[in-house]
């Protein structure tokens, strides 16, 4: 089981880990909550990938709360940045994760939240403790960093 | 703001074609080492239940020994103190009994102090009282004691041999006055009281007057005039 769970499970930890061993220490802890609450999996409510998926997820926001403080932060309108998709398409995979593990600790958090997991602003608010205006913030902050980074690739 | 833009979706796609590191096998024991830790204590395996029976039992047999043990241990400390507290407060008593003995051989010396009259009243009073100063002083009574007997035997300082008694009488000086109404009917009682030396003071006083007149202008006066 862990076997089959451990490539799924492995790669939502690295989206949210900075290096290699804190995605191992986040997977190692997540899955020793999921075979401790195995039971109380309700199969009813969702598949079992979703259900670690949140697991792990929710491992990994711990961690980052533990390491990384979210200052409250208010922002109702941003600019959104244009980059061009061109060089996030020739670009590889390992070098724009690392564009992302670049962005501030809690930047990086919202924007994996937001832009690759699919939540919301309201559910990452809930998520990190911190209001709606502050996750846009971060979502704004991580664009303009990411288009500068994406844009000096193309230098 | 609320939309995802294309290029996050393209980045999107890029981190889920990131390859992921093979370590599963450390991160597996790892995981292992966090379930036996806590599992140990209630089964003793992940897998199977079987070793959970022989498990139990172990761990049941084990607890009781260890409160045995306690218990054992608490018992022998108690006993411990016990002795220690019976012994450390007999030592001190044994003390005392030889210092009340003694108090037996001076109750003449000291009865006579009260002239031959009381020597009944005076002598429970001294009994009644040592007993009492046994608990409380029981060392200094006796030295002095042992020291008015050697007096008396030497010369008739009976002076210092009843200011020594009396500083021990001290809370008895109440009986005093009792012990003057009784002291005409009782010294004829009380010959048998060797410390005769003594009566001499507080007769002298009363000699002058007859058995009779003393009973009876002592007691009355004396009363009403305290009260």
């Amino acid at each position: 089981m862990y076997r089959q769970l451990y490539g799924f499970a492995m790669a939502i930890a690295m989206r949210y880990a900075i290096d290699e061993h804190e995605a191992a220490d986040i997977l190692g802890h997540a899955f020793v909550k999921m075979f401790r609450s195995i039971h109380s999996y309700d199969a009813t409510k969702g598949n079992f990938h979703g259900w670690l998926k949140k697991i792990v997820i929710n491992e990994s926001l711990d961690h980052i709360k533990q390491r990384s403080q979210f200052s409250n932060l208010m922002l109702d309108t941003a600019e959104e940045p244009h980059v061009n998709n061109d060089i996030i398409e020739r670009t590889d995979a390992a070098a724009i994760l690392e564009l992302v593990r670049q962005l501030p600790r809690a930047t990086h958090a919202v924007f994996v939240m937001y832009a690759i997991d699919g939540y919301t602003h309201k559910e990452i608010a809930a998520q990190l403790n911190i209001s709606e205006g502050t996750s846009k913030w971060h979502l704004s902050e991580a664009r303009k960093i990411l288009q500068q980074k994406i844009n000096a690739l193309k230098i | 703001m609320n939309e995802i833009t294309p290029y996050e979706q393209l980045i999107a796609e890029k981190l889920h074609q990131v390859p992921v590191p093979d370590m599963a096998d450390g991160i597996w024991s790892s995981i292992e080492m966090q379930l036996d830790a806590p599992a140990d204590v209630p089964d003793g395996s992940d897998g199977s239940g079987a070793p959970d029976v022989p498990n139990a039992p172990a761990q049941g047999s084990v607890s009781i020994f260890k409160g045995i043990g306690w218990y054992g241990l608490a018992g022998i400390v108690a006993v411990v103190v016990l002795l220690w507290w019976y012994f450390g407060h007999k030592a001190p008593e044994k003390h005392e009994r030889p210092s009340v003995v003694p108090p037996a051989v001076e109750r003449p010396s000291v009865v006579p102090a009260p002239v031959e009259s009381p020597p009944a009243p005076v002598e429970d009073s001294h009994t009644t009282d040592k007993p009492g100063k046994k608990k409380i002083v029981p060392v200094a009574p006796d030295e002095v004691k042992k020291d008015t007997v050697l007096f008396r035997g030497v010369p008739k300082d009976s002076v210092r041999v009843d200011s020594g008694a009396r500083q021990n009488l001290l809370p008895a000086k109440t009986d005093s006055s009792s012990l003057q109404k009784n002291r005409i009917p009782i010294p004829d009682d009380d010959p048998g009281y060797a410390p005769l030396p003594v009566r001499p003071k507080k007769p002298k006083g009363v000699k002058g007057i007859t058995s009779d007149d003393y009973k009876i202008s002592a007691g009355k006066d004396s009363l009403k005039k305290k009260n």
